[in-house]
Formats: C-alpha cells, sequence, structure tokens
C-alpha cells in the first residue's frame, strides 16, 4: 500500500470510491499511474454487514443534510451512500447494457417539450468492447458464458404472470452477483439482504475488489473519512488540486496533476458549483450552465400484490428477476423511451409496512399485511426525461458541518414520465392478477437511488460539461467520472456503464499521458 | 385511482420532509431499529397511555396480537415526551381531540376510525402513527408471528432453505 504526499503533484486524485471512482482508481493504478483516493465515507469490511435493514441504513447511507423539492422528500432527497465502495455496496447488482437507441434520445424520441434531450457523444459501439470488459469485470451472469441465477419465489410469481400476459424477454436478469464462484468471489447464497451490503461478498461491490486490487499495485492511496470541499486551479485555468476536511475535522490540500469526480450525481456537481472563482463565477466547468441541471433519478414506482400462497420475498437474490419487453422505444403507447419491471428488495417486514401503502392504515391494510407471507412485490424502472428545472444548486442558507452549502435538489416528473408511470403500474398490476393476486398495490418512488446527468457529456460545449471521455469542456486536467456524465438516463441500472465508462476513461487518461497531453 | 394515491403520497412525502420525522417516517418506518421500552410511565397518565394504545390498536388492528405489541410504541412515545416538552404537549393535545368526544378507548371501532380519519393530517396523527408503526412491525417477536425470518447469513441464507419452495403457480422453466 502507498502513501502519498500531500504536495505530491503528480498524483491523479480521484474524489469517491464508488462504481465510477473505485473503477477507474484501480484501472490507472494497474497501468502504473499513481492515485490518491479520498472517500467522504469510512472504511467497512465484510464482518461489519449485518442482515440488518436499519443498521445498515445508518452505517452506509449518506445522511449529511440535504434539501429535496418538488416532489422529492424535504429531508431525504436521495437514498445514495457515504462509505469506501460507495453506492455499490448497496446496490442491489442489477448489470444491464444501455440499450443503442437510448444513446440517442434526441434522435430517437424527437421534440417533446420540456425535455432538454441530447444525443450522448458516446455510441453504443464506442462502448461495446467496455461493456464486455466490464461484465468480466464484476462476473454478470448471463453474458459471456457465466450462467444466470436460479429464480426465488418473487421472481417465479413474476414470470408467471408476464409469461401468461404474453411478454417473452422474461429471466433473472444480468446480474453482478455470482451464480458460482468468480473473482475470487463466492456463489450467492440468496440471504436476502444485498441492498444491506451483500455478508459474504457474492455481490460485486468495488469496497472488497477494485480498491483493494489497486492498493496491491503500490500505486494507490485511498484516504477515507476525507470530505472534498474545493477544487483548487491556478490562473491558465488547470486544476491544481483540492481542498479536503479529515475526521477531525483539520483541512488540508492535496496536490494533483489531474483531478476526477465521482462523487454520484448530487455531490458531484455540488462540488464543482462550490470550486466557483472570480475566473469561473459560475463554478468550475460549467461555461455552459448546464453543472447541476437535466438532474434524473430514473422514472421508478413499486407494486405489491397479495397472492394466493406463500412467496416469502424476503428470501433470495433481491432482483434477480427481470421482464425486459416493455424497454424498447414504441411510442404508440402514449409515451417516448421504456422501462424495465424488476424484482423488488422489500426491506424486511417493517419495509413492507412502511412503503405498500405510505400512510396507510386500517383493517384492511392491517389484514394485508398479515399476510405478510403471501406478498410479491416489482420495482418499475425507465427512462425519465432531462428537464433543466430538475436540478441540484448549493443551498441559499444551509450548510453541512464544514461550512459547505448543502445540495439543494429538485425534482418535478416530465408529462412523459408520468405517462409511462401509469403504463408500467398498469402492466404490472395485470401481471399479478394474471397469477392470481388477491389485491394490487401501486406506489410511487422511494428516495431515488439512481442519480444521474448533472454534468452531462455533450458534443458542443455549449450543451453540456464534458466529453465521450467525460473530460470538462472547460478544464482539461477536470474529469467527471460518475454517473452524472449520463446525457440520457436510459431504462436500465446505470451502474454498468458507470464502471465501462470508467474503464474507458482510464485507457484515455493513460493515452493522453502518454501523449504528453496531460 | 393511482392519480389519487399519488397525491396523497406526495403530500405525506412533503408533509414528512423537512420535519425530525423524515427518517422515522420515510426510511426509518422500515429502517429504524427497533428498541423495546418498558414502564413505568413517566410523561403520560395511564388514562392517557391508554387511548395511545387504542389508537395503536385502531390504525394496526391485529385481533390475534395482545396489548403488549401496542405498548411499545405508547413507552416508547412517553419516554420521548419525558425528555421533550414540545412532544408532550403535542401528545396531550392530541389525546384531549381523540377524548373530545367521549373516552376513546372507550369507543367501538367504527367510532374510533371515524375520529382518527378527521385527525389524518395532524402532527399528532403523524407522530403516533410513525412510531406505532415501527413499534409492532419493526419487533422482531412480531416478524415471527407474521413469517418475516430477520437475519439469514448465519443459517447459511436461503440457498438450501426454501428460497424457491413456491407451490401455488408452477415454477418457471
Amino acid at each position: 500500500m502507498a502513501t502519498f504526499d500531500k504536495n505530491d503533484d503528480s498524483v491523479v486524485v480521484i474524489i469517491g470510491s464508488g462504481a465510477g471512482g473505485g473503477t477507474l482508481g484501480n484501472e490507472l493504478a494497474q497501468k502504473g499511474i499513481k492515485v490518491v483516493c479520498l472517500e467522504a465515507g469510512s472504511r467497512l469490511t465484510l464482518s461489519d454487514i449485518k442482515n440488518d435493514t436499519g443498521e445498515m441504513f445508518m452505517k452506509l447511507s449518506w445522511l449529511d443534510p440535504r434539501v429535496g423539492s418538488g416532489q422529492l422528500p424535504a429531508g431525504l432527497p436521495a437514498w445514495i451512500c457515504k462509505t469506501v465502495g460507495g453506492t455499490t455496496v448497496h446496490w442491489a447488482g442489477a448489470a444491464l447494457r444501455l440499450q443503442p437507441h437510448e444513446f440517442k434520445g434526441a434522435t430517437t424520441y424527437g421534440r417533446l417539450a420540456g425535455a432538454n434531450l441530447l444525443d450522448w457523444p458516446t455510441t453504443y459501439d464506442d462502448l461495446e468492447a467496455y461493456y464486455t470488459k466490464a461484465e468480466d469485470k464484476l462476473g454478470v451472469t448471463g453474458t459471456n458464458g457465466r450462467p444466470r441465477l436460479p429464480g426465488n419465489n418473487n421472481y417465479h410469481v413474476l414470470a408467471y404472470g408476464a409469461k401468461k400476459l404474453g411478454y417473452k424477454d422474461v429471466h433473472t436478469g444480468n446480474m453482478a452477483v455470482n451464480s458460482r464462484e468468480y473473482g475470487g468471489r463466492p456463489k450467492c447464497q440468496q440471504i436476502g439482504f444485498c441492498m444491506s451490503g451483500c455478508a459474504i461478498g457474492a455481490k460485486w461491490s468495488s469496497l472488497y475488489t477494485e480498491i483493494p486490487a489497486a492498493e496491491k499495485t503500490g500505486n494507490f492511496e485511498i484516504r477515507p473519512e476525507s470530505m472534498v470541499v474545493k477544487i483548487n486551479h491556478d490562473s491558465s485555468g488547470k486544476a491544481t488540486g483540492v481542498v479536503y476536511v479529515d475526521k477531525d475535522g483539520a483541512t488540508h490540500e492535496q496536490k494533483a496533476r489531474m483531478v476526477c469526480v465521482a462523487g454520484n450525481s448530487i455531490e458531484t456537481p455540488r462540488l464543482l458549483l462550490n470550486s466557483a472563482s472570480s475566473r469561473f463565477p459560475q463554478g468550475l466547468a460549467n461555461s455552459s450552465g448546464q453543472v447541476g441541471r437535466n438532474y434524473m433519478s430514473h422514472l421508478t414506482g413499486t407494486v405489491y400484490a397479495v397472492m394466493p400462497g406463500e412467496v416469502n420475498l424476503h428470501r433470495g437474490t433481491q432482483m434477480a428477476g427481470i421482464v425486459r419487453d416493455e424497454d424498447a422505444h414504441r411510442p404508440e403507447r402514449g409515451f417516448a423511451a421504456g422501462y424495465e419491471l424488476e424484482t423488488l428488495p422489500a426491506f424486511g417486514f417493517p419495509g413492507v409496512a412502511s412503503y405498500m401503502k405510505p400512510g396507510g392504515w386500517g383493517r384492511e391494510y392491517a389484514g394485508d399485511l398479515a399476510e405478510y407471507r403471501n406478498i410479491a412485490g416489482l420495482w418499475i424502472v425507465g427512462e425519465d426525461m432531462p428537464q433543466e428545472s430538475n436540478r441540484v444548486t448549493l443551498h441559499e442558507s444551509v450548510k453541512d458541518k464544514n461550512g459547505m452549502p448543502v445540495a439543494h435538489v429538485h425534482y418535478q416528473d416530465h408529462p412523459n414520465d408520468v405517462a409511462m408511470r401509469e403504463h408500467a403500474w398498469k402492466q404490472a398490476t395485470a401481471i399479478y392478477e394474471a397469477a392470481g393476486a388477491k389485491r394490487v398495490y401501486t406506489r410511487l418512488p422511494f428516495p431515488s437511488t439512481h442519480n444521474l446527468g448533472t454534468c452531462r457529456q455533450s458534443a458542443r460545449a455549449a450543451d453540456g460539461v464534458c466529453s465521450s471521455f467525460g473530460q470538462t469542456h472547460d478544464v482539461k486536467n477536470l474529469f467527471i467520472s460518475d454517473g452524472s456524465q449520463f446525457t440520457t438516463s436510459a431504462a436500465e441500472n446505470p451502474t454498468l456503464t458507470i464502471v465501462a465508462l470508467a474503464i474507458r476513461q482510464a485507457d484515455y487518461i493513460a493515452d493522453q499521458m502518454n501523449k504528453r497531453n496531460l | 385511482m393511482h392519480k389519487q394515491d399519488f397525491e396523497r403520497a406526495r403530500r405525506a412525502f412533503l408533509k414528512a420532509g423537512g420535519s425530525a420525522f423524515v427518517l422515522s417516517l420515510i426510511m426509518g418506518g422500515g429502517f429504524a431499529t427497533f428498541v423495546a421500552h418498558a414502564g413505568p410511565l413517566e410523561a403520560l397518565s395511564e388514562d392517557q397511555a391508554k387511548a395511545l394504545l387504542a389508537m395503536g390498536r385502531t390504525l394496526f388492528p391485529h385481533d390475534s396480537l395482545d396489548d403488549r405489541y401496542y405498548q411499545n410504541a405508547v413507552n416508547a412515545l412517553d419516554t420521548k415526551a419525558a425528555e421533550d416538552a414540545q412532544l408532550r404537549d403535542q401528545l396531550l393535545e392530541g389525546i384531549g381531540q381523540l377524548n373530545a368526544g367521549g373516552s376513546f378507548a372507550g369507543m367501538d371501532e367504527e367510532m374510533r376510525v371515524a375520529v382518527l380519519k378527521k385527525m389524518e393530517d395532524s402532527a399528532f396523527f403523524q407522530t403516533v402513527y410513525g412510531e406505532s408503526l415501527n413499534g409492532l412491525y419493526g419487533n422482531p417477536e412480531v416478524w415471527k408471528i407474521f413469517g418475516y425470518e430477520g437475519s439469514s447469513v448465519e443459517h447459511g441464507g436461503y440457498l438450501e432453505r426454501g428460497f424457491d419452495d413456491i407451490t401455488f403457480i408452477p415454477k418457471d422453466s
């Protein structure tokens, strides 16, 4: 394990250690490039991971203050992580490629009033080889010869109903959860607590893959509990390092040859905006005014069904179950883009009681909860429209313990999102009714775990923040390395694409360093 | 129906946010750690506690469960109210409203439901709702009764213990 001097300006500083930052750090370290990774959260080990939804929520989540508005919960606008490994500790493991047409949102969907659609400057073909690399890194089931996972009871209810309705593309998905031993990680034991952290490491997380692998190279240092508050630059407009606060509240500067930001789509724009200077008064890399805008969180929703027999949906891999037939763009349904239906992580009995019908009470509701064993559920995840007014800004008055303005996150559905959710609720209800449901509950999103788009890729500097490689248009040694890069959200869970982009970005950075362009 | 659900949930979200109950109501109903509370009462009288117990039983009626499963939330509220004058005032005022038309605990269920329906939007209702939900459905003893099995890793997960033992529909091949 390496340690680097804070004045060593030959290191690449990466902010965040999740799917983007953790992957990029390891890829660069493997190439012999020196990396200091600054992570706001603390470092857990597998023995810290318990099968306890409440305890793990408190251990993993980003609970620093944020302000939500629009339709977001005011105090918890998003549910993401603050821990080494970031949201890869918490994710369910669904690892899907985006579809080729989804990289061309503006071209495919045409003009939609209020939607700030743009084609990605990256195509599916640009990313295809990197998707394969990402799938091999994560050990994704159902790809490159790896078998799919077996389905749990909740999957069988979904599959039975879906096939009765005529759906064809129904299976246990492409999961970064081992169906057999792979990558030094064991086979999934169907424990049922994926989103509280996988206690045996069968699910890929950068916490116990990328980060230790990077440390072994001697080129990588991770500093947990190090919250970056500002990116510095010189008079030529080049990034020179970052200012961060350690766990004792002491402030440090780490010099850098290059800075890569991977703090998830709320913290990444917050940091760029907080790095405003006389040269960059709108914030760093924000000459377009697009930093923080086009915040997307996926069109989501949930459906629960009380079935005629036992499901015990807490048993088994939470999200290994998918219906993909609705993920194409078929405007005759009354909306653009598409969605997936995926088996639901139920978050235990108290989770079902809280979320099946928020605010629900009385004899009918309690009666359905008493049939907990018989409850099945699915999660809707679809493409939401980018809107300029959905955005992350610095809050005017609320500050965190370091004195940094907190993120104000605003989100309101686009009419296309509303139409898609209505369609998905209707189809999901039909699926469960076809399987014999006694009652079906449809409900709105949980606080978002998919946060995307706030520093989007664009071909033209005026339309977005960074290039196809995540390099910011304004500051050439500043990179965006997380889901903030997404130009549009697409229907698929985003992690695999974040990993593929990070591997590709590492190749680009190494190539540019060799050519002495960076 | 969807539109109404949407509006109702949205309002619940907005209301919950910004208050101290954001975690307990939105995430924490599910994710707060359950703590067992035992008497004696500190802030509330026996009669006041009885009204809250009747409220819990009306919100989440399970005739097969005896009072002790509902008492836990009442005791939790009492403990918190002993340290928080504002909460105590909120509870006392709310209990006063429960009893405005006669002893709430003495009413039949239909009447209790009618009283609560009128109070659904109050902060008092939200407080007791969140605590009752967590106190009841967060209790591992209640999990056992309704079939939630809790931590599984120490038993080797469900790979050999019924993750795919469904019987009421044919299994996907």
